[in-house]
């Protein structure tokens, strides 16, 4: 189902935790809340699940206003950071806990949550303590227990961030699947991009409170509204210019080329410009933009080069640039061209 | 949504709120306990301490402060406690450091022997003292010195054996608390030992050490059956009380002398908390345990260090036991089991009481610790501020004085839970409202070990909070609860200063009849009884230790 947020407010003491929040989160959708720590996306989430309550705001699901809902009645399912298994219980009887104070009958019960055990693939472990169980194992456990009820809404907070780096990518996939065949509205917090991107239907980005942006992951990555998510989100070379007397974009003593849309929007004195984006040369490869400067840095990272370059039209300033799959490592103090597309340019707010 | 999911939420709500009214019912009923049994009683001391022949006033104040007899005795009572806790704490600091520092061998023999005073009456640290230096100890008769222990000294050393363990835990837990690190940069910095031990185990056990002043200097000071058994002429604050509450009858005198003993015990017990708090910053994440580098002469020094005094800590309550077993100590020295016939008094009743109490003690308290523990933790009714207060409250008020308030507040035909008053449930009552603070304590710390989000994983799966309670909290938290049940059945078979004014003949425990024996010169009786205790006291310590062990919860710390 789908839930509605309007004009959600939140504070703690005179900290104010979340601003104004309004929000669409459409029905068997995954949205990610992400944001650095602080930012009040796992205050968001408890607050949709009932366990802080909001000043102002209502969320409705399916039109239907929960916000005066105690969390025990919303019958959304739950997954912490923490595994949080009851620790006196067996993998089946942490997930007949939900079955049982939801009222189930007793005869359903069982078939219930071996059921979902098996989608989670632990059908085998359904006696084994929490303590006898590995971490990923344990947050199995968890989705099964969360969605074993038939919760309305899933809330995920930072489910994945206490496990082993080659857990946490074969869950991501997993949990996603397991979202897309049940078809169920989830929202899952987390400060990772790369997971964001990876798992979302849309991504909520926030910060300070505040939604900077929330769109699909192309939309984000592509078209980050204002700084602040540009440099969330992958990195981004931050550019300062300014216009000169025939209109024209200058950066330092150099004057560039955005498409007409960015074109248009550029006004604030900054503009983005991805990493990757830059194709480096020794000359001009003939793209709309082409600088030269001087390689000051070089960071290896195997598959990756990150080279900073400082500009000859600019010298204040330094770019980023990340070259893919070069055998050849370049050196400090190297003269390199940089080439990139008018399109590349993006008009950042500040 | 369908008619039946709305019948359903509405279901849960109604039990939602009869949830909510169970909790506050609950809170209600804690709280109205502990003002029975832990308010009244402290205000009827303050207000009896007012009440003079002729009527209310400061008469039994400028009575009591303008006689040279009090400062004497406010001055033998801060002198004792101050002696006592310099000795204990220096002879414990050696004593956990050779545990912590050294590779002395058998460590756990020698962190059990130093426990055995928790496990007898205080006096009975007196009584062994009295058995191997008294008059007629073993060492006047057998090596022909000529000590005369009772007195100024007696008490000193006496409380020092029985203030030890205390002192011990607190000093071996600030020096297992190490970080390697510290202690290598130094080494590396070509730092000697003894500059290390000054620049950095001496600052980073500073907290403890003060700690453990401060309780054993509250200890001391609070002790009565120490003093009254080997103190002879020599008088202090906590025997004065009994002197005039049960020698004349003067309970304003008695309550002003408890006022006065509130005082060093309040204000020393606030500093220690204080202190206490100061010291969980000092091992952070990073930390790195210490690795004891071998070093035989040190190892060779601690080690006779350490067993001289657990020589001593098992010297006593083996000529106890040795005492128990002779005619008559020290003339005939033939063995008899007579006096464990305990053909005195009211025979072995009062032992057999003293477990029926101590186990209703052990029972009753852990419910009690345990819901107001729960009540302050768990359940958000505005009663958890005061029940918190209110639970903390009995560590600062000593044992005699809240067992004379509850004299002056149950021994009154006014108050409507008279009736209690001269019966076993009285006595158990008292137990668990003296020794509360402890009990809760070791529970609210268990249950803030277990993770909020438990409760919050209930909840959203429709739990609650009082399935959540029964399913999962106290599952969880049961053997942290055993340990708490030992706790108060250990205090409950020791403790003589908090009962001693409020048994009857009919009411009669074991630490009290110890007591009453070593007054009547029944020394090998006393002996037996004090055996009998330890026994007991052993026998449950084991018992619970087999239960924790079979039940695989093997980490939970009985002794306390």
């Amino acid at each position: 189902m789908a839930l509605q947020i309007e004009n959600l407010s939140k504070s703690f003491g005179s900290v104010k935790a979340l601003c104004d929040l309004t929000l669409t989160i459409p029905e068997a959708s995954f949205t990610c809340f992400l944001g650095p720590s602080g930012c009040g996306k796992t205050t968001f989430l408890r607050v949709i699940a009932g366990l802080e309550t909001a000043e102002e705001g209502t969320i409705r699901l399916a039109g239907k206003d929960m916000s005066k809902t105690p969390p025990s009645d919303r019958n959304f399912g739950m997954v912490f950071q923490s595994y949080s298994l009851f620790p006196n219980m067996t993998a089946l009887e942490n997930v007949l806990f939900g079955l049982e104070c939801r009222h189930w009958p007793k005869g359903d019960r069982k078939k219930r949550a071996l059921e979902m055990l098996d989608i989670v693939q632990l059908a085998d472990q359904a006696e084994k303590l929490p303590a006898q169980m590995s971490g990923g194992q344990q947050q199995r456990v968890a989705v099964a227990r969360a969605l074993a009820p038939r919760p309305s809404v899933l809330l995920l907070d930072e489910p994945l961030s206490a496990l082993d780096a080659n857990v946490r990518s074969e869950l991501r996939t997993e949990f996603r699947n397991i979202q897309k065949e049940l078809a169920i509205t989830t929202i899952m917090v987390t400060h990772d991009q790369s997971e964001a991107l990876e798992m979302s239907d849309q991504i909520v980005v926030l910060n300070c409170g505040r939604i900077e942006q929330s769109g699909s992951p192309v939309e984000i990555y592509a078209h980050p509204r204002n700084r602040f998510v540009a440099g969330f989100i992958g990195s981004f070379n931050v550019l300062e210019v300014s216009r000169d007397g025939s209109g024209e974009i200058r950066f330092g003593s150099q004057q560039l080329t955005a498409n007409a849309q960015a074109d248009a929007a550029i006004d604030s004195g900054v503009v983005g410009l991805r990493p990757e984006a830059i194709k480096v040369s020794s000359e001009p490869l003939g793209l709309e933009n082409a600088l030269f400067g001087t390689v000051t840095k070089v960071r290896y990272l195997g598959n990756l080069q990150i080279l900073s370059v400082q500009p000859e039209c600019a010298p204040d300033q330094v770019l980023d640039v990340e070259l893919h799959g070069a055998s050849v490592l370049s050196r400090p103090s190297e003269r390199v061209c940089l080439n990139f597309a008018s399109t590349a340019l993006h008009e950042l707010s500040r | 949504m369908t008619d039946q999911t709305v019948s359903m939420s509405s279901r849960l709500r109604q039990f939602r709120l009869s949830d909510k009214s169970f909790a506050t019912a609950v809170s209600v009923g804690i709280l109205v306990l502990m003002v029975i049994f832990l308010v009244i009683p402290a205000v009827s001391i303050l207000l009896r301490s007012f009440v003079g022949d002729s009527g209310w006033g400061l008469e039994n104040y400028t009575e009591t402060l303008n006689s040279g007899r009090i400062r004497e005795l406010v001055g033998n009572s801060l002198t004792v406690s101050a002696i006592t806790a310099a000795l204990a704490v220096s002879l414990a600091y050696v004593y956990a450091y050779s545990i912590q520092r050294t590779n002395v061998v058998f460590k756990s023999f020698l962190r059990i022997v130093v426990m055995t005073p928790l496990f007898a009456p205080s006096l009975v640290q007196a009584q062994g003292l009295i058995f191997l230096f008294g008059r007629n100890g073993a060492f006047n008769r057998f090596f022909g010195f000529d000590f005369d222990l009772y007195g100024f000294w007696g008490i000193v050393l006496a409380n020092t054996l029985y203030t030890f363990p205390y002192a011990f835990l607190i000093l071996s837990a600030a020096l297992a608390a190490a970080d390697a690190r510290l202690y290598e940069g130094a080494v590396v910095m070509g730092a000697k030992p003894m500059r290390i031990f000054q620049a950095i185990t001496l600052p980073s056990t500073r907290y403890g050490i003060a700690a453990a002043c401060f309780v054993s200097f509250s200890l001391s000071i609070t002790d009565f059956g120490n003093a009254i058994v080997i103190g002879g002429d020599f008088n202090v604050l906590a025997t004065e009380i009994y002197n005039k509450v049960i020698g004349q009858g003067k309970f304003g005198l008695g309550a002003v002398i408890g006022v006065l003993l509130l005082a060093p015990a309040v204000i020393s017990k606030l500093l220690e908390r204080r202190i206490a708090r100061g010291q969980h910053a000092l091992i952070t994440d990073g930390s790195k345990p210490l690795v004891i580098g071998i070093n035989r002469s040190r190892d060779l020094a601690y080690g006779i260090y350490a067993y001289v005094v657990a020589g001593m800590f098992l010297a006593v309550p083996l000529i106890v036991l040795l005492a128990s077993f002779v005619r008559l100590w020290p003339y005939n020295l033939s063995f008899t089991l007579k006096h464990y016939s305990f053909d005195v008094q009211n025979g072995a009743q009062p032992l057999w009481n003293s477990i029926v109490v101590a186990l209703a003690t052990a029972l009753f308290g852990v419910v009690l610790v345990t819901i107001a523990a729960i009540v302050v933790q768990k359940f958000r009714t505005p009663l958890r501020g005061p029940i918190s207060f209110l639970a903390i409250l009995p560590t600062s008020i000593p044992g005699m004085v809240l067992g004379l308030g509850y004299v002056l507040a149950f021994n009154n035909p006014a108050n409507p839970l008279n009736m209690l008053y001269g019966t076993f449930p009285l006595i158990v009552l008292l137990y668990i409202y003296y020794n509360h603070a402890q009990g809760f304590l070791i529970t609210t710390t268990s249950l803030k070990q277990i993770s909020s989000t438990f409760d919050e994983a209930s909840t959203m799966l429709g739990g609650s909070q009082l399935r959540t309670l029964f399913k999962v909290t106290l599952p969880i938290l049961w053997p942290t609860l055993v340990g708490v049940a030992v706790f108060f059945f250990m205090r409950a078979m020791v403790s003589l200063s908090a009962v001693i004014f409020l048994i009857t003949p009919q009411t009669q425990v074991a630490a009290v009849s110890v007591l009453q024996l070593s007054d009547r010169g029944a020394n090998n009786q006393a002996a037996a009884f004090s055996v009998c205790i330890m026994l007991i006291v052993l026998a449950m310590l084991l018992l619970a230790r087999s239960v924790l062990w079979l039940a695989g919860a093997k980490n939970i710390t009985l002794i306390r």
